[in-house]
C-alpha cells in the first residue's frame, strides 16, 4: 500500500489548467460547465466506488477493470491526474493479470481516498472560480 | 466567431459513449464549436438515431461493454445511407493496433481520451471542412505525437485513375519510389483487392500534394474490370475518377 502511495504521489492530484479550461468554456457558453461536470462526476464516482467494493467482494475482476476504465476517463476530463493514473494502473493490471487480490484491494482503497481528498480541494477551487 | 457558430448550427453531431461524464464533456466542446450535439449512451440505438436526425459527423467511443465501438462502426458502414458519414473514434488509450483496426473498418480519425479540447476541435473542424471525403485511404501510418494525440498519415483522395496509373491528392508528400497499398473504395467496387502502388511523381499544389502512382500487380481480369469501368463512365457525368 505504502509503495502504491509513493508511486502515485509523483503525479499531481489536480491539473488546475484543465479546470481553468472548463471555467473558460463555461464563460464562452454562458453556462456553469465546471459545476455541471463536477456534479455529474461526484454522483457517478460515488456509484462507481460502491460498485468497485461490491465487485471486489464477488471477485469480479473484469467488472472492476471496466469500472476503473470508466472512472479513468471521467477523472481525466476534469484534470484529476492522480486518480486517472490509479484507475489506469488498476484497469491495465487486471487486464494483464499482473495484480494479486491484495494489490487490487489496495488500489480500490486508494481510488476512494484520492476521490475524497480531491473533492475537498475541488470545492475550494469551485468557490474561487 | 458568432457567424461561424451560426453557420455550423445546422450540423448535427452524434456522440455515442456509455460514459455520461464523457458525453457531457464532448457536448460542451461541440456547443462551443457551434454544432448541435445529439448524445447517446446506448450504442444499440445508433441506427434509430441516424434515422431520426440528419447527422453530419459521429463521435464514437471505442470501448463500451454492451457493444464495442468497432461493432457499432461496422453496423453504420453496412447501411448505404449512413456509410459516408465521417466517424471519429474516441478511446482511453492510443494502442496502434486499435487505431489501425478502427480505420480499416472505416473510421475517419481517432481521438485519445481524456479529451484535449484543442486537438478535438482541430480534428473535427478538419473533417467537417473536408466533408468527410477521406474514406479512400492509401496505406496509412499511425504516429503518437503525445499522450493525448495520435495522427494518421497518408489519407488521400483519388482524383483520377488510368488503366495502370492512379493520381491522388494528399495532405503530405510521398517520396518517389515509395510503395504503398490502397484500400480505396473504387477498387473495392471493382473487386480488386488492395492493389500495390508505386509513387512515380509528387508535386505540391495549393498546399496539397498531387501524387501520380503506378498500380502494380494487376491481373488480366483486374485490367478488364478497369477498362470496363472506363467504358461505362459517361463523360457528361463529370465523375471525378475518370481518367
Amino acid at each position: 500500500m505504502v509503495d502504491f502511495i509513493n508511486f502515485f504521489n509523483q503525479f499531481e492530484s489536480i491539473q488546475s489548467e484543465k479546470l481553468n479550461e472548463l471555467v473558460t468554456l463555461g464563460v464562452e457558453l454562458e453556462e456553469d460547465v465546471l459545476g455541471q461536470m463536477l456534479t455529474l462526476f461526484r454522483e457517478s464516482t460515488q456509484e462507481i466506488i460502491a460498485q468497485l467494493h461490491l465487485k471486489f467482494q464477488h471477485k469480479e475482476n473484469k467488472d472492476i477493470s471496466a469500472l476503473a476504465h470508466q472512472l479513468k476517463s471521467s477523472a481525466g476530463n476534469i484534470g484529476l491526474k492522480r486518480l486517472h493514473q490509479i484507475c489506469a494502473y488498476l484497469e491495465k493490471g487486471i487486464k494483464e493479470n499482473s495484480l494479486d487480490t491484495n494489490a487490487i484491494s489496495s488500489l480500490i482503497v486508494l481510488v476512494e481516498r484520492e476521490f475524497l481528498s480531491t473533492m475537498q480541494e475541488l470545492k475550494q477551487f469551485e468557490k474561487a472560480a | 466567431m458568432e457567424s461561424s457558430a451560426t453557420k455550423k448550427q445546422s450540423k448535427n453531431v452524434l456522440v455515442i459513449d456509455d460514459n455520461r461524464n464523457d458525453l457531457l464533456m464532448v457536448k460542451f466542446v461541440l456547443l462551443k464549436m457551434g454544432f448541435n450535439p445529439i448524445l447517446l449512451d446506448n450504442p444499440r440505438q445508433t441506427i434509430d438515431l441516424l434515422q431520426m436526425h440528419n447527422i453530419s459527423l459521429i463521435v464514437l467511443d471505442l470501448e463500451m461493454p454492451e457493444l464495442s465501438g468497432i461493432d457499432v462502426l461496422k453496423r453504420i458502414k453496412r447501411v448505404d445511407a449512413y456509410k459516408n458519414i465521417p466517424v471519429v473514434m474516441l478511446t482511453g488509450h492510443s494502442a496502434f493496433e486499435d487505431v489501425k483496426k478502427a480505420v480499416s473498418v472505416g473510421a475517419t480519425d481517432y481521438i485519445v481520451k481524456p479529451i484535449d479540447t484543442g486537438i478535438f476541435e482541430n480534428k473535427l473542424n478538419k473533417i467537417i471542412k473536408s466533408d468527410g471525403q477521406n474514406t479512400d485511404w492509401i496505406e496509412y501510418e499511425v504516429k503518437e505525437l503525445s499522450d493525448s494525440e495520435v495522427q494518421l498519415y497518408f489519407t488521400s483522395h483519388i482524383i483520377s485513375i488510368g488503366e495502370t496509373s492512379l493520381t491522388l491528392k494528399a495532405s503530405q508528400m510521398l517520396p518517389v519510389g515509395a510503395r504503398l497499398f490502397t484500400n480505396a473504395s473504387l477498387f473495392k467496387k471493382l473487386e480488386i483487392k488492395n492493389p500495390a502502388l508505386k509513387v512515380e511523381h509528387c508535386e505540391e499544389k495549393d498546399g496539397e500534394y498531387i501524387i501520380r502512382c503506378t498500380v502494380l500487380g494487376l491481373s488480366e481480369s483486374d485490367l478488364r474490370k478497369i477498362r470496363l469501368y472506363h467504358q461505362l463512365l459517361s463523360p457528361a457525368s463529370g465523375n471525378k475518377t475518370a481518367a
